[in-house]
């Protein structure tokens, strides 16, 4: 839309649930587009020079959910949505664009004493390493074809539904295939045989796999690659909930019960999430 | 006696300068670093953080072995590390007796 100077419409009116991860890479987008459009520090922009909203979700729990974002004003609506749903008051989002720690605080600080010290640890463990890996290697060199685009945030959200806790972290960076493939981040060599070891060929799930095995490894060099072990202690330590990685077209999801799932998508979501979802309720 | 999250940050990221200003190496140098050429003994505390992940923990602890010059046993003498989740402390002290010093890598 950037590109072709054209405003985009967006109707909302038969969304009728927002998901964590989805959603997070929506606003993500919206805020990359929104600092584009404006890029001086600590203005506030407008979006609906480029993007507006349409018409608003009849579902009056999804209508919710963009007011608690403050998508709703930025997309050009007036509305004021009051925010009564439980499920939507417990969403939380932040957004920072070094690693710095005290900007993802306050939405982990959240659950300190709502949920196991030990799960609010290994959260903390593994939002802390993929704000490292953003900072290192996701925006290392701009994407091709974005050259010009400076935007070098991450975003994360949170979301307790249904005895479920989620927890999503963002970036718009080069995506883990174009990250190993460089060279920068793991000697490539090695990648090149742990490629060839899982089928060589060029699906980003393949590039998935091979930095969960490079960044999990015991054998690695001790200073490097404990960032993924930390993403995965979430949900190994905790031995239920889920992780989701999606880089690119590449899709991962770990479950302790039922194991590894890899699988490609079509369309490239042009950066990589991490998603934690945790049940948070007596079982 | 250093409480990280009070006397460093909450959030702790990352291993050099350029993952984050709150990085590994930055307490090493800054605050470890210091206390353990002044003092006998040392607590270090990691109560109320929300979490501090490996790079940063590999860096400030296992950093006094590869790059300080500090001995396991010197270490098991003088610092005293607690948290109120025990997993933390001995995964600290494993990144502290698997480092090898860098010029003995050599």
């Amino acid at each position: 839309m950037l590109v072709k100077k054209r405003r985009v419409t967006i109707d909302f009116r038969e969304t009728v649930r927002f998901f964590a991860d989805g959603t997070l890479l929506f606003f993500a987008e919206l805020d990359r587009i929104g600092l584009l459009i404006e890029p001086y520090a600590g203005k506030e922009y407008h979006l609906d020079k480029v993007v507006r909203c349409r018409s608003l979700p009849r579902d009056a729990v999804a209508a919710q959910v963009l007011q608690q974002l403050n998508l709703l004003s930025k997309m050009g609506r007036r509305e004021n949505q009051e925010i009564c749903d439980d499920t939507v008051k417990y969403w939380n989002h932040a957004s920072g664009e070094f690693g710095i720690g005290s900007q993802a605080a306050p939405l982990l600080e959240h659950y300190v004493g709502k949920i196991p010290l030990r799960l609010q640890k290994d959260l903390g463990k593994g939002v802390t390493e993929a704000m490292a890996n953003c900072v290192h290697h996701a925006y290392a060199f701009p994407r091709k074809g974005e050259e010009g685009v400076k935007v070098r945030k991450w975003w994360m959200f949170s979301e307790e539904r249904d005895g479920m806790l989620t927890v999503a972290f963002c970036d718009l960076g080069v995506g883990i295939r174009s990250s190993l493939r460089s060279g920068r981040r793991w000697n490539l060599k090695e990648v090149m045989t742990l490629l060839r070891s899982f089928g060589s060929s060029e699906k980003d799930s393949l590039y998935i796999r091979v930095a969960l095995k490079l960044g999990t490894s015991s054998t690695h060099k001790i200073e490097r690659g404990k960032g993924f072990s930390d993403i995965m202690n979430v949900i190994r330590s905790e031995q239920r909930g889920n992780l989701r990685i999606y880089s690119d077209n590449g899709f991962y999801e770990y479950q302790r019960v039922q194991g590894d799932r890899f699988e490609d998508f079509k369309t490239s979501i042009k950066g990589t999430i991490i998603t934690w979802s945790i049940p948070i309720g007596s079982d | 006696m250093l409480m990280i999250a009070t006397d460093f940050a909450k959030l702790p990221v990352g291993r050099y300068p350029k993952d984050g200003p709150f990085n590994g190496e930055k307490f090493r140098l800054e605050f470890l670093v210091p206390k353990l050429k002044d003092f006998d003994r040392v607590v270090v505390d990691l109560t109320g953080t929300l979490g501090a992940g490996s790079s940063f923990l590999d860096e400030a602890f296992g950093g006094l072995i590869r790059d300080e010059g500090f001995t396991v046993s010197q270490l098991e003498g003088k610092l005293d590390i607690r948290s109120d989740d025990d997993s933390e402390v001995v995964q600290i002290w494993e990144y502290i007796r698997s480092a090898r010093a860098r010029n003995a890598r050599h």
